[in-house]
């Protein structure tokens, strides 16, 4: 399974859109994720790419965000 | 998987059949039992299926029936990063803590930030001791391999499942954050306590605000990770000194809102897990059981120790853990 384009994944991490459905794992990280990116607007693109990879490495986490 | 609560007899002979663990117990009682395949946390307060109770007689056990194989290593606050390197294909990890360590500090301040930690099931929780001994005696944790008690380190069970189990793991929050017109609380650091926050973006005292506004601290503050609601359990709050000690870090940056009250702990239990939990791995926070008067009370059917923190890749308050093993063969 391919990991979303960027552009999901930059969505999933500045906008509140629902996770309910999820895996915890993935719950739990995009929602780090979007409070460092809230603190520190500067740090989008390192989150981007650390949510790709964590897509990348994990089927699970490939399969949750096929759900949006 | 399996739970059972057994004398120490009937967990040592459970232990010589090679039977892979985790126990909670009195520490006197761990420290009694043979050295196998198991790890165990202090702890005196359990969920049972006779509902709750604190035991100093009895050992609460999880049999993980479905796990092949067990590598358990002791992990100390400068080891604890380094925690998902220990992951097994196909695994799950339990992680016990003792409480108010400083491995605990270490997981509490940074596991969100563990590399690789969220790649499996990472589950467990934070060995306590009787309330009437918080701050006499120190909470442990054991390696059954060596039979050594540890007060400073953690104790990590890295299980490897067969290719047709699957483990999952999930949290049952009873308490949701207050609406919009209730107050945001926000830190400048991170830490398990504040002197100041930012209430509705005002920087306030927080022991005064606390108290003025008559807050009841039984509440946890709530924070929303990804719709995965995370508390922070309010431990203290000493207006003269200032300050306010949680039981998890309050995370600088977070938006936390107060939870609404929960009118009965146990019922609230029995509907948000609808029958389920028989065969879990599960704990549930010692906070509930006081605050929820769950002594007697079943809560569903989850069944295992009253604990002082759970973990589920992170540090939580007030919240009930579960790792479910399925398995198609």
């Amino acid at each position: 399974m391919s990991a979303p384009d960027p552009n999901t994944i930059k969505s999933l991490i500045v906008t509140n859109a629902d996770l309910s459905g999820m895996s915890l794992a993935t719950r739990i990280f995009i929602g780090r994720l979007r409070i460092e990116v809230a603190n520190n607007p500067a740090c989008l693109s390192d989150k981007i790419a650390e949510l790709s990879g964590f897509v990348g490495k994990n089927a699970f986490a490939a399969t949750d965000l096929a759900l949006i | 998987m399996k739970n059972m609560l057994l004398t120490v007899a009937e967990t040592a002979a459970l232990i010589e059949t090679g039977a892979i663990l985790s126990l909670a117990a009195d520490p006197d009682l761990l420290a009694s039992l043979p050295k196998g395949n198991w790890i165990g946390g202090s702890s005196v307060y359990f969920l049972t299926d006779e509902g709750g109770a604190m035991l100093r007689n009895r050992v609460f056990c999880t049999q993980f029936s479905d796990a092949s194989h067990a590598d358990i290593q002791v992990l100390s606050a400068q080891t604890l990063p380094n925690l998902a390197q220990g992951y097994v294909a196909n695994g799950a990890t339990v992680l016990l803590i003792p409480a108010f360590s400083a491995a605990h500090e270490e997981f509490a301040l940074n596991s969100q930030t563990y590399t690789d930690l969220f790649n499996q099931p990472l589950m467990g929780w934070v060995a306590g001791v009787h309330l009437d001994d918080v701050g006499r005696k120190a909470p442990m944790v054991f390696n059954g391999q060596t039979g050594q008690s540890h007060e400073n380190e953690a104790v990590a069970m890295y299980l490897t499942l067969p290719s047709t189990a699957h483990a999952t793991i999930d949290i049952v929050n009873l308490f949701q954050p207050g609406n919009a017109e209730s107050p945001s609380f926000q830190f400048e650091t991170s830490g398990f306590g504040a002197s100041t926050a930012k209430v509705n973006g005002q920087s306030v005292n927080l022991a005064e605000y606390i108290e003025d506004n008559a807050l009841d601290i039984r509440l946890p503050l709530v924070a929303d990770y990804g719709g995965a609601m995370v508390n922070v359990a309010i431990r203290a709050v000493d207006r003269q000194a200032g300050h306010v000690s949680f039981f998890a870090p309050v995370v600088a940056g977070v938006s936390y809102r107060q939870a609404r009250p929960v009118a009965d702990y146990a019922a609230s239990f029995a509907q948000e897990t609808q029958g389920a939990g028989a065969g879990e791995y599960a704990c549930n926070c010692i906070l509930n059981y006081v605050y929820g008067e769950l002594e007697g009370k079943t809560t569903g059917a989850f069944t295992g120790p009253a604990t002082f923190g759970e973990i589920a890749y992170m540090l939580l308050n007030q919240t009930l853990v579960r790792l479910d093993i399925q398995n198609a063969a």
